[in-house]
């Protein structure tokens, strides 16, 4: 379990430039024992969807989250942001998705890491104009389960084209 | 003195003896408490009954919360430039290694929130200090997480069911007539 959290845990602290120049902070840390209490409740509830996210995050670590907004446009470096995004080439990180938009100047870079068939980390970098967001989830994640429960319980709706089991012919 | 009151005082001081030490100790709440009140001036609101719904908590425990407390304040001055700064040094002298940074959210509108948990035994701990331009409110509870699942399974405060659509609830079926019951099943069993 340590090796994801070695390798998939970003270094998030070369954020810590925005904090001053930002005009709204938000920072998220769940992880070690909180994040073991939230497995417990969910494992021990009756509810299906509440169970198949039980499931579905069992084996996470740690999930970080770091939101920035700003009071006009291009307040921020974007070389901060570059830091993270330069983080996402080591081995092992493959981007999933990459968007860019002319409009608000928004750049979205979606990374996973796998350690042999399993995901084992997940980064989202969001660049806007006027905000920066970055999501760092470490550990393995059931992304089919997930899927299923896209649009529940508060979990956005996914669009992901899952391998259909062969067929005999 | 007598013998007996001697004695007396003695298993009193003794009995207390176990309480105080634990009790006089500054804790983490009254460490945030202090910094609000000697930093930023703020005044306590008092608020009217807080001890009964504490004790009630106390003795019903709904959801697995075993005890709580809010505190107040209002009047609060301070510098938007530093508040978070301030604040987040504060919150980092106060609670020690065991207590994790759950959340942390400010604006420079003067709103600020900061979220700590800890485990503690089977149970949870949580504080969260939100201030909001010149007030702030300090809360602090304790649950146990078992207990918080048992009541999302089966909601229930003092053995009353909280489900809207709870048919195990057996006073309301007696007192309904027969053709008001739930159908039988096409086995017979009910």
């Amino acid at each position: 379990m340590a090796g994801y959290a070695q390798t998939a845990r970003l270094d998030l602290s070369r954020l810590n430039g925005l904090e001053t120049r930002a005009r709204d902070v938000i920072e998220v840390n769940v992880e070690g024992k909180i994040l073991e209490l939230a497995k417990r409740v969910l494992a021990k509830t009756n509810e299906a969807d509440a169970k198949k996210v039980g499931q579905a995050i069992s084996g996470l670590e740690a999930i970080y989250v770091r939101v920035y907004k700003f009071e006009t446009e291009n307040e921020f470096n974007l070389a901060d942001v570059d830091q993270i995004r330069s983080q996402l080439q080591a081995p092992g990180w493959e981007r999933l998705a990459n968007a860019r938009s002319k409009r608000n100047n928004q750049k979205v870079d979606v990374y996973t890491m796998f350690t042999g068939d399993i995901m084992s980390g997940v980064a989202v970098v969001v660049s806007e104009s006027k905000s920066i967001a970055v999501i760092n989830v470490i550990g393995p994640i059931d992304i089919e389960l997930l899927t299923q429960l896209g649009g529940k319980m508060n979990i956005p709706k996914f669009e992901v084209e899952l391998d259909k089991p062969k067929t005999g012919n | 003195m007598t013998k007996k009151a001697i004695l007396t005082l003695a298993l009193s001081l003794f009995v207390l003896g176990g309480y105080l030490p634990a009790e006089a100790k500054p804790g983490e709440y009254s460490q945030i408490v202090r910094h609000l009140k000697s930093k930023y001036q703020a005044k306590k609101v008092k608020i009217p009954f807080m001890f009964l719904a504490r004790f009630a908590v106390g003795i019903v425990r709904p959801a697995g919360v075993k005890s709580f407390s809010v505190t107040l304040f209002k009047d609060l001055k301070f510098s938007y430039d530093r508040l978070d700064a301030e604040m987040q040094s504060a919150m980092r002298d106060s609670f020690g290694p065991e207590w994790s940074p759950a959340l942390r959210v400010r604006n420079r509108e003067g709103q600020q929130v900061y979220m700590y948990m800890r485990e503690d035994g089977s149970n949870v701990r949580v504080a969260v200090v939100t201030i909001d331009k010149a007030q702030a409110a300090i809360i602090r509870a304790t649950f146990s997480p078992d207990r918080l699942a048992d009541f999302i399974n089966d909601p229930k405060v003092l053995g009353i069911s909280l489900n809207d659509n709870d048919d195990t609830d057996v006073d309301k079926d007696d007192d309904k007539k027969p053709d008001e019951a739930a159908p039988a099943k096409p086995d017979g069993t009910n």
